[in-house]
């Protein structure tokens, strides 16, 4: 129990070093979560690279990893910020001066998160992605002591961050907490939200939206129950990349730009999906880009961004000729809608779900967050001029998740029900913390407390 | 002066009225959720790791612990098609997570041909749908896993 405590301090001091240049711009808690999530994702991709380049993956060589990777950073901070390296450690360690109802909302956030933590941690590795997909390579790498291993289990091409998160407990011998790191993206996910919320919208407002996303089921059943799926952890990479990016086109100051091409770069070592999410990143700050007639920061983003998943994916091909299926699925689709071939019949059929979905009161449904959603657009029409960059990145992730549908349904159409029942819920997942950060600015800007 | 300010607070205090029936609408909605799941981490506090895969996959747990125990850990093994004939049994990546380091092949027309290493042949169903030699260790009526070359 100790050395997982060590680890996890380690990984988190990767990721403070990482963040150094965020100085006194982010609550020490938020820091701490991006911190944890940034360091492990770039911790589990030195192993990664370490084993490609044929070192076994054990103790004194995760060790080897660890080192590397934080001396890269170190001075990959000195290079940038040379004034950040001084400041590591400065931050705004003083706590708060919490009022009551901070208080009160803020020990409603814990024991969301104790429950979650006692559910997560009471299960072994039980839902089929789990165990057929991520469990599966995880225990495979961990006995050959290398990242080929990953052809066990199902999809060869899939990232190793989940795996090899699940290997760092294997190799520090708490089979039995395998789960932990990934349930810790959701508490990562949770302290990174609110330090985002609490720059635009006062307090105790923040911390009331942050316990909205928290008791979301939907979002509580991928932190607990089916934690070991990829995609809490996807949501938690990318909708901090979302955030990070809004406040680079707010507030101009590079460090977010650095910060949201990181984890929008790590998404796509946690998921092939991940990349899809990266270019709508990459085509909204595009157009930023040609709106204020700067390249740096769109070149910036994707030479940062991009290797994370584009490596792996050579990577894997090359080694084992893996590769994505469904690419070509995906192309086609492009081309018939290039050439106005719409099949408005699949489109509704997707927009509908995404609607039923959006309202259901299923008990794993999405709780409150569509009509919450519904309602803040109506409310932000008076400011969207403020929220135009983030309502265009959540606008543009909702448009090509129901044309990936779209076109998955179109290519097999006996299969179309199949794929919306068993995977639309999953990808969307990152629409949460999306939308209930849009709810909450807002909420925020029509209460007067922005 | 005075009335734009009672409008400002009367707008504030209706959002702010809102924003707390919608917290604790979806922390009914948290609550119908968790409930049953803590619920039964209290009642059940002490489940072994067999106890707990047993209730949440049943037969094929028990299935897969059975293949485990009667076959060496460089086995290589047939496994039924992959597919809806045998959606847990024929699916190659949860075999390998509980049968891991064995070399599972799933059945097709020329497997045994194209894999003349294969030494056992899993029973699920009508799995195999063609004759085997060999020695046949059933689980129960359904489930088992053939020796193959071995007589009786």
């Amino acid at each position: 129990m100790i050395a997982v405590l060590v680890l996890l301090l380690a990984v988190t001091f990767l990721g403070w070093v990482v963040t150094g240049s965020l100085r006194g711009n982010f609550s020490l808690l938020g820091r701490l979560g991006l911190a944890y999530g940034l360091g492990l994702g770039l911790f589990t991709y030195g192993i990664f690279f370490s084993s490609a380049l044929g070192l076994p993956i054990t103790l004194p060589t995760m060790f080897l990893s660890y080192s590397v990777v934080v001396f890269l950073s170190a001075v990959a901070l000195l290079r940038l910020d040379r004034a950040a390296v001084f400041g590591l450690f400065k931050t705004r360690l003083k706590v708060p001066a919490w009022e009551a109802r901070t208080l009160v909302l803020g020990c409603a956030i814990t024991i969301v998160v104790g429950v979650t933590l006692l559910i997560g941690l009471y299960w072994p590795l039980r839902q089929w992605d789990e165990l057929a997909i991520w469990g599966a390579k995880a225990r495979a790498i961990f006995a050959q002591q290398d990242v080929e291993g990953c052809t066990y289990g199902e999809f060869p091409f899939y990232p190793l961050h989940v795996p090899l998160s699940m290997v760092l407990m294997l190799i520090f011998g708490a089979e039995g907490l395998v789960r932990l790191p990934l349930i810790l993206n959701f508490i990562a996910l949770l302290l990174v939200f609110q330090a985002s919320l609490a720059r635009r919208v006062r307090s105790p407002l923040s911390h009331v939206f942050t316990l909205i996303l928290g008791t979301i089921p939907f979002l509580f059943y991928y932190a607990s129950i089916a934690a070991a799926y990829a995609d809490l952890t996807l949501a938690f990479y990318y909708s901090a990349s979302v955030f990070f990016l809004y406040e680079f086109m707010e507030r101009g100051e590079n460090h977010w730009l650095l910060l949201s091409a990181l984890m929008a770069g790590l998404g796509g070592w946690v998921k092939t999906e991940g990349l899809i999410l990266l270019t709508i990143n990459l085509v909204v700050l595009s157009v930023f880009c040609i709106a204020k007639r700067r390249w740096k920061p769109f070149m910036g983003y994707a030479v940062l961004s991009l290797p994370f998943g584009v490596l792996w994916l050579l990577y894997s091909s090359l080694s084992f000729g893996a590769q994505p299926d469904r690419f070509h699925t995906l192309v086609d689709a492009i081309r018939n809608l290039l050439m106005l071939r719409i099949d408005l019949g699949a489109l509704q059929r997707v927009l509908q779900y995404l609607l039923d979905q959006s309202v259901s009161t299923d008990v794993w449904g999405w709780g409150v967050v569509g009509p919450l959603f519904f309602l803040s657009l109506l409310l932000s029409l008076r400011h969207l001029p403020k929220l135009k960059w983030l309502l265009s990145l959540i606008l543009l992730n909702v448009g090509v998740l129901v044309f990936i549908y779209y076109s998955l349904g179109m290519a097999q159409p006996s299969a179309a029900e199949w794929w919306l029942i068993t995977g639309f819920n999953r990808v969307a997942l990152h629409f949460m913390p999306l939308l209930i950060f849009y709810s909450g600015y807002a909420f925020g800007s029509e209460m007067g407390a922005s | 002066m005075v009335e734009g300010g009672i409008a400002r607070t009367l707008k504030f205090w209706f959002f702010a009225t809102l924003v707390i029936g919608v917290c604790l609408a979806n922390a009914l909605f948290f609550y119908r959720a968790a409930a049953p799941q803590v619920r039964e981490v209290l009642v059940n506090p002490g489940l072994t790791y067999d106890e707990k895969m047993s209730r949440i996959w049943g037969d094929y747990y028990a299935y897969m612990t059975f293949i485990q125990e009667h076959t060496p850990p460089d086995a290589v093994i047939l496994i039924p098609p992959h597919g809806d004939a045998y959606p847990l049994v024929g699916c190659k990546g949860l075999d390998d997570y509980f049968l891991y380091p064995r070399q599972l092949i799933n059945a097709d027309q020329n497997a045994l041909e194209e894999h003349p290493e294969v030494e056992y042949i899993l029973i699920h169903g009508r799995f195999p749908d063609f004759p085997v030699a060999g020695v046949r260790l059933m689980l129960n009526e359904q489930s088992g896993v053939v020796i193959m070359g071995v007589d009786k």
